[in-house]
C-alpha cells in the first residue's frame, strides 16, 4: 500500500513547525508498513489533486499572503476545490485552514478574496488570541494544540465545526467551535503542531485516506505511550475544564 | 534633580533585592524610569556606547567586545546576564554612574533585546551599533520576522550618528542598509562551512524582502546566511569589508580562520567552537574596529575570550566535562545540533524544552529544527530530555528517528536530578536547554560544581 501526500507550499506557510504534521503521517504510516510518498507543491509549480491521497496546508506569515494568493489564482484553488468536493483527505492549519473560506477580512477593511472551497469567513481583529487550547471532535476525539490568531472565522449555516471547545479560543472566540469538516477536510487554528502530540486524529486522517484509495482501512495499533503523556502534560499545565 | 532622584531609586531598590538574597535584573530599572522616563539620555552623555542586537549571538558578541576593551586597556561596563530590556540596561547604566548620573568608565557595552531597543534608541546615544542577524523568533511574542527587523531599522534611524556593523550574509539584516542614514561596516563569511552546503529545509528569508522573488543563492553558509542575490529587483549580498575566506579548522573549542579585514589577510584563533561563532566573531571584529582599536587587540580579542554564561560554558567534572548550550529559536538549536554532531568523542545529550514567556509559549518551533540524524549518530551514547514540555521534546525526538536508542525521561523538571546524571557520567555532556531552564538548571549546576550566580 502507498500512500501519496501532497504539501502546498511548503517553503510559504511553514509557520510554526507545520511540517511536523507530514512528519507524524509519514511515521505512523511507516510504522504500519505503508510507502509513503511526500511531494512538495511550490509557487508556480501545477498540480493534479487526484495524484494525492492527502492534501496538508500549513499556516504562514502575511508578508508572503499576496504573493501567495496570486499564484493560488492560477489553477491550484480549482485543484484544492476538486479535492474537496470529492473527498479527499486535506489538513489545513491556521492560515491555510482560512484559505479554503470565502474571503478574509483584515481589521483595517482590507478584503483577501480566498477559495471558496467551503462555505465560511474570517475576519480579522486587532487583539490576537493565543495560547493552548483543546476541543473535542464528534467522534470523542480531544485535541490539544496551540492556537495563534487575528482572524475570526465564522462558519456558514449548516457546516460543521471540526470540533467543541473545551478550553481556549477557537474558530472566533464566541461561539464554542473549533475548524471546520467537510466530507474529509478537516481545517484547525491548532499548530503544536496538532499531529504528533494528538495520535488519534493522525490515524483518523490516515483510515479516511485508505478507505479513499482501498476501500477498507485497518489500522494496527501503535504505542502511543509519549504521546498520551505529551498530551496529558499539556491537559495538566493548560486546559481547564 | 531628577536624575540623582532617579539614580538614587534604582540603588536603593537594588540594594533591598540583594539583602533579600534576589537577582535585581529588572525591578530597579523600572523604578527609575518611572522617576525619569529619559534617563538614559542622561547617563550615555559622556561615555562611548555600542549596542549589540539581533536574533542570535547577541551575549557571545558582547562578551568578544568586552574581551577587545580589556585587551586595549580601556575601562568598561556592561549589562549581564539577559538583562537586555530597557529597564535592565538603565539599571545597569545608573548602577555604573556617580550619584550625579556621570559614567564612570570609558566604555558603555549595550546587549539589547531586538524588541526593546525601540525604546532604549529613543533615549540613549550611541557610537557603534552591531546587528548579528535576524532570524525567524518566538513568534507569539513578536509576530513576524520582518516585524523584528523592522523594529531594529526604526531604532537605528533614531541613531543617525552611529557606525552600524551589519551582517551582509544575511538578507533581512542588511536589507536595512537601503534605508538608514547611518555609516555602514559590513561583515561576513565568503565560502561555506563545508562543502556543498545544502539549502536549509526551513528559510526564514526564501523569498526577496523588497520584491518578493525567490532568491538565487551562490552558497549557503547556514539557515538562510550566504551569498543571496536576487534577478528580478538586483538586490544582493555585497562583499563584506570585514570577512572570513576560509575556515582552516573546527574544533569543539575553537576554529581557525582566514580573514580579510579590509584588505588584511591573516590567520586568526577564534576560541569557541561553532559555525555560527565565527559570523559572531568576525562581527565583532568590525564593531571594535569602529570603535577605533586597531587589528593586534581585535586578533588578541578572538583568541582569548571566553564564553558568555549558558552558551558554550563548561563545568569541570574532573574525568569529563559538562557543557552548556542555549537555544531560543529553530536557527540556533539547528546550529547547536550541528556542532554537536561534530564532536569526535562519546557524549551524552540532555535536551530541555520549557515553554515559558521567555522561551516562546508555542513549542511547535522544535518542529523546525534541523536535527540531522543526530539522535541516531555513533558518539552519542545516552539521549535525556527534560523541561516543562519534556515530552514534546521526546516526540520530537522520536519521530525524527533514535536508530532504537532509548529516550530517556527527567519529569518534573528536577534539576537536581539532572545534576547527579550529568555529573555521573563518565563522557562529555552536552545540556541544551531554553531559556527560562536554562536560567532555573545553571544555579543548581554551579552550586554543585562551582560557578557564579547569574546576577554576580
Amino acid at each position: 500500500m502507498i500512500i501519496r501526500i501532497a504539501h502546498l507550499y511548503p517553503d510559504m506557510l511553514n509557520l510554526y513547525g507545520d511540517r511536523g504534521n507530514i512528519i507524524a503521517l509519514s511515521h505512523r504510516l511507516k510504522a504500519r508498513g505503508i510507502e509513503i510518498q511526500t511531494e512538495k507543491i511550490t509557487m508556480g509549480k501545477s498540480f493534479n489533486s487526484d495524484d494525492y491521497d492527502i492534501l496538508f496546508i500549513g499556516g504562514g506569515q502575511d508578508f508572503e499572503q499576496d504573493v501567495l494568493l496570486d499564484d493560488l489564482t492560477k489553477g491550484k484553488d480549482a485543484e484544492i476545490k476538486k479535492a474537496v468536493q470529492s473527498g479527499s483527505v486535506i489538513l489545513a492549519i491556521c492560515g491555510g485552514y482560512q484559505m479554503l473560506g470565502k474571503y478574509y477580512k483584515t481589521y483595517d477593511g482590507k478584503m483577501l478574496p480566498y477559495i471558496g472551497a467551503i462555505d465560511f469567513y474570517t475576519e480579522g481583529k486587532e487583539e490576537r488570541m493565543i495560547g493552548n487550547y483543546a476541543y473535542k471532535t464528534k467522534e470523542g476525539i480531544e485535541i490539544v494544540g496551540f492556537e495563534n490568531h487575528s482572524g475570526r472565522t465564522y462558519l456558514g449555516n449548516g457546516v460543521e465545526p471540526l470540533g467543541k471547545i473545551i478550553s481556549g479560543f477557537g474558530n472566533n472566540g464566541e461561539d464554542g467551535t473549533e475548524g471546520v469538516r467537510f466530507k474529509n477536510t478537516f481545517g484547525t487554528y491548532s499548530h503544536g503542531p496538532v499531529l504528533p502530540k494528538n495520535p488519534e486524529f493522525t490515524d483518523l486522517l490516515i483510515s479516511k485516506a485508505l478507505e479513499n484509495k482501498y476501500g477498507k482501512s485497518d489500522l494496527a495499533p501503535l504505542d502511543n505511550t509519549l504521546e498520551s503523556k505529551a498530551k496529558a502534560q499539556v491537559m495538566k499545565l493548560y486546559i481547564k475544564k | 534633580m531628577r536624575i540623582f532622584l532617579s539614580c538614587l531609586v534604582c540603588r536603593i531598590v537594588t540594594f533591598i533585592l540583594q539583602k533579600m538574597g534576589r537577582g535585581a535584573t529588572t525591578l530597579p530599572g523600572e523604578f527609575a524610569l518611572k522617576v525619569k522616563r529619559n534617563i538614559l539620555s542622561d547617563l550615555s552623555k559622556n561615555v562611548k556606547v555600542i549596542i549589540v542586537t539581533g536574533t542570535n549571538g547577541k551575549t557571545t558578541s558582547c562578551r568578544i567586545i568586552e574581551e577587545g576593551l580589556k585587551t586595549a586597556g580601556k575601562t568598561y561596563s556592561i549589562n549581564k546576564s539577559g538583562a537586555n530590556l530597557i529597564t535592565g540596561i538603565t539599571a545597569s547604566f545608573i548602577m555604573n554612574s556617580t550619584v550625579t548620573g556621570k559614567n564612570k568608565y570609558e566604555y558603555a557595552i549595550v546587549e539589547c533585546d531586538e524588541n526593546a531597543f525601540r525604546e532604549v534608541s529613543r533615549y540613549i546615544r550611541a557610537d557603534v551599533v552591531l546587528v548579528t542577524n535576524v532570524f525567524r523568533d518566538q513568534l507569539d511574542r513578536y509576530g513576524e520576522v520582518t516585524h523584528t527587523l523592522n523594529a531594529i531599522k526604526e531604532s537605528v534611524k533614531n541613531l543617525p550618528d552611529a557606525v552600524v556593523c551589519l551582517n551582509a550574509d544575511c538578507s533581512l539584516t542588511y536589507s536595512m542598509s537601503k534605508e538608514i542614514p547611518n555609516k555602514i561596516v559590513t561583515y561576513g563569511v565568503n565560502k561555506p562551512f563545508e562543502e556543498n552546503a545544502k539549502e536549509p529545509e526551513v528559510s526564514d528569508a526564501k523569498y526577496c524582502i523588497f520584491c518578493k522573488h525567490e532568491y538565487k543563492y551562490s552558497y549557503h553558509t547556514y539557515s538562510h546566511l550566504g551569498g543571496f542575490e536576487c534577478e528580478n529587483c538586483g538586490y544582493k549580498r555585497v562583499s563584506p569589508q570585514f570577512a572570513v575566506n576560509a575556515v582552516l579548522e573546527l574544533n569543539p573549542h575553537s576554529s581557525v580562520v582566514e580573514t580579510d579585514f579590509c584588505g588584511e589577510k591573516r590567520t586568526a584563533k577564534i576560541n569557541i567552537g561553532g559555525t555560527y561563532n565565527i559570523y559572531n566573531a568576525v562581527g565583532c571584529a568590525a564593531a571594535l574596529t569602529a570603535l577605533g582599536l586597531d587589528s593586534e587587540t581585535v586578533y588578541t580579542a578572538l583568541e582569548n575570550f571566553n564564553g558568555a554564561f549558558g552558551r558554550m560554558e563548561q563545568f569541570d567534572c574532573g574525568n569529563h566535562k559538562i557543557n552548556i548550550i542555549l537555544v531560543k529559536n529553530p536557527a540556533g538549536f539547528s546550529q547547536t545540533m550541528s556542532y554537536i554532531k561534530s564532536v569526535k568523542n562519546d557524549y551524552t545529550l540532555i535536551l530541555s524544552l520549557n515553554d515559558n514567556a521567555a522561551d516562546g509559549r508555542d513549542v511547535s518551533w522544535i518542529w523546525d529544527v534541523d536535527f540531522n540524524g543526530i539522535f541516531k549518530n555513533e558518539n552519542l551514547k545516552e539521549l535525556y530530555v527534560t523541561g516543562k514540555r519534556c515530552y514534546d521534546m521526546a516526540i520530537r525526538a522520536d519521530y525524527e528517528g533514535t536508530n532504537g536508542r532509548e529516550i530517556k525521561i527527567i519529569e518534573n523538571e528536577d534539576y537536581e536530578k539532572l545534576v547527579e546524571i550529568a555529573s555521573a557520567q563518565s563522557r562529555d555532556v552536552y545540556i541544551v536547554p531554553t531559556y527560562t531552564s536554562m536560567m532555573t538548571m545553571r544555579p543548581v549546576i554551579a552550586k554543585k560544581l562551582g560557578g557564579k550566580e547569574f546576577w554576580e
